[in-house]
């Protein structure tokens, strides 16, 4: 339990020296029904490029001209050699409901060296999913493990292993929406995604050694880990409604990874209750049996 | 339900579980202190910075490190408290004065969820937004139960009297539980912005001059419920109810209006220690019942503070803003919420078993 106390102690240290704003999603980017590209650079400069990244979210200039190229919108100068990345609403996906496979076109003038440049883009509309299926297995997910639980003799065993995919979950989960973030620092993201988790992580896989050692005091931990593993995947259950993720890797293993930190965290935090309260009552009995 | 005043039954919870060490105690105040200065520091920084919200900020690493210190006191304060085979029954049996603070916490982490989920689907709030914002409430709400921790784990040892560092504890804990409620009530503040009138010859009902009034009446009740809540349990150490006006009027003027004048908030905490003495001279003069004493307090302060303000209003600017009916009308309605404030805080009773 003091290492315990002492790595939650290193990870609060961790969170003074590295917290972020409360973003949307790690380097706010957010899932949508839409994705962003770059069709064009009229007239093409030689040493211009300007691409569009995450998933259209932002878009980098980047400048090997032998001039300055500014982006007149925004008002901002690229010196020659210099790179800038920024967001913009019209080309950005965030919020536009267009249809699948609609597209809207989207220009950005610029000027490079005193020759106007126009950045053409198109933003398509993709196919939302049905998010009836992975709420029901998130659901299921959360029912089952109280209704297995109720069935087992070492139901703590159970629990401390739906809590512990609960957080391989987690962490996968947070490690894929830190690498879809191109904009920003990668130890720094991934400590904004992580969040509270970086609690939730210790109290889970601390609680769970603790607990399998023979001490049940351990799951209480586990079960407040699961918790708040739960509600702070709640925030990407929009991965159940949107077709564009902010995830490095297939829609739908984030898909599966939200189901499995969601149902199996609240299965866990749920069923802790039913499992805490006969392990009390086990150990009464056992106490009171003369020896 | 009784509703007599005249002896007001003291909460005691030591009774229902072991008394909290004054280490506890003070360990959980800083950790809640850490919690709301993270806050206030975080809403200077965004009255201030209004693109902050693209930015990695020290006010948030103090927030969210505050968040993290005063769960791990919790769970610290928790741990010999419950059986080797802790259940959540056990968690429930808790006294009060750690299952407020757990609640508080609970209600903190939920909102931090919903919060991001809140922003995922419908962008970030601004403004009046960030007031009514549901998740926000709840992350307000967890912060002043947090924060009252201490001062209810004090109010677990017996006895009316408070020792000096019992009373800088208590003061403390009630100044950073209801700071993040002076905060939030911006839009209902008479510690913000707006002090005096707009001048409005006919001022509309619905106006700033009518928001201003309800300003008034909210800070009102926000600035004597503390007082009035520690007063219940203990004799009112001196000096106390002056703290718990003067400390938020001019933190809320460093927070949001730092770059407007001083007189407002000044006038604010120099009005305090005078009523404060006041009433104390005049509760050795004149011989009243308790609870006629209290009603006095809540029928004589308001106006006096806030007529304090409209008058240095007046001299700094010319103007109150605001002709007789509304001037008498206002100080009238802010005695007549204090002392209503005072009815309803005293008349609370413990709950009897149905």
């Amino acid at each position: 339990m003091r290492r315990l106390l002492v790595l939650l102690a290193a990870v609060a240290g961790i969170l003074l020296a590295t917290a972020g704003p409360a973003a949307a999603h790690a380097g706010g980017l957010v899932a949508t029904d839409a994705r962003s590209q770059v069709v064009a650079i009229t007239p093409q400069i030689p040493g211009l490029t300007v691409i569009a990244i995450e998933d259209g979210a932002k878009l980098r200039l980047t400048n090997h001209t032998s001039g300055p190229v500014t982006v007149r919108d925004l008002d901002r100068t690229v010196p020659a050699g210099g790179e800038l990345t920024w967001a913009d609403s019209r080309f950005a996906p965030e919020g536009k409901d267009l249809g699948a496979f609609r597209t809207v076109n989207w220009t950005v003038p610029l000027d490079a060296a005193g020759t106007a440049v126009t950045v053409a883009g198109v933003l398509t509309g993709e196919q939302a999913p049905n998010p009836l299926p992975w709420w029901a297995l998130a659901i299921v997910s959360a029912v089952a493990v109280p209704v297995i639980a109720r069935r087992l003799h070492r139901a703590d065993l159970l629990l401390a292993a739906a809590g512990a995919i609960a957080m391989a979950a987690s962490i996968t989960h947070v490690l894929g929406s830190t690498l879809a973030v191109e904009s920003a620092p990668l130890l720094g993201t991934f400590l904004s995604a992580a969040g509270i988790n970086l609690l939730a992580w210790p109290l889970l896989l601390g609680g769970a050694v603790v607990a399998l050692r023979g001490r049940p005091a351990g799951l209480l931990a586990v079960c407040a880990g699961a918790a708040l593993t739960a509600v702070f995947v709640l925030p990407d259950v929009t991965s159940f409604h949107r077709a564009v993720l902010p995830f490095a890797g297939p829609p739908l293993v984030e898909r599966v990874l939200v189901v499995l930190a969601l149902g199996l965290g609240a299965g866990v935090a749920v069923a802790g209750a039913s499992v805490l309260r006969r392990l009390a009552q086990r150990a009464a009995v056992v106490a009171e049996v003369p020896s | 339900m009784t509703t007599s005043v005249e002896r007001p039954q003291v909460v005691d919870d030591a009774t229902t579980g072991p008394a909290f060490a004054a280490r506890e105690r003070w360990v959980l105040l800083v950790a809640s202190a850490w919690l709301v200065i993270g806050l206030q520091l975080d809403a200077y920084a965004h009255a201030t910075t209004p693109e902050l919200e693209t930015f990695w900020t020290p006010w948030h690493g103090v927030l969210y490190s505050g968040i993290a210190a005063s769960g791990f006191t919790l769970l610290w304060i928790m741990k010999s408290r419950l059986p080797a085979i802790p259940t959540y029954q056990s968690l429930l049996a808790l006294p009060n004065a750690l299952r407020i603070p757990l609640a508080g916490m609970a209600s903190l982490l939920v909102g931090g969820g919903m919060d991001t989920l809140w922003h995922n689907i419908f962008g970030i709030e601004k403004n009046l937004e960030i007031f009514v914002s549901p998740s926000h409430e709840l992350i307000i709400l967890g912060m002043v139960l947090v924060a009252m921790g201490p001062a209810l784990m004090t109010a677990t040892v017996p006895g009316r009297l408070l020792s000096i560092g019992n009373a800088f504890l208590v003061g403390i804990s009630a100044l950073f539980a209801v700071l993040p409620l002076h905060i939030y009530s911006l839009h209902a503040t008479a510690l913000g912005f707006y002090h005096l009138g707009t001048g409005h010859a006919e001022p509309n009902v619905f106006s700033i001059d009518g928001q201003l009034v309800h300003g008034y009446l909210f800070s009102t009740v926000l600035l004597l419920v503390p007082i009035l809540m520690i007063g219940r349990r203990w004799r009112l150490p001196i000096g106390l109810p002056t703290a718990l006006v003067s400390i938020p009027a001019l933190l809320m003027h460093l927070m949001f209006a730092s770059q407007g004048p001083w007189w407002p908030h000044l006038t604010v905490a120099v009005a305090a220690p005078v009523v404060e003495l006041l009433l104390r001279v005049g509760g050795t003069l004149v011989t009243l019942p308790v609870t006629a004493r209290w009603i006095t307090l809540g029928l004589v302060a308001p106006p006096i503070v806030w007529g304090a303000v409209l008058l240095v209003g007046k001299i700094q600017t010319g103007t109150v803003g605001w002709n007789i009916h509304i001037v008498s009308g206002l100080l009238t309605l802010t005695a007549l919420a204090g002392a209503g404030t005072v009815l309803v805080v005293r008349s609370i009773q413990r709950l009897q078993p149905e």
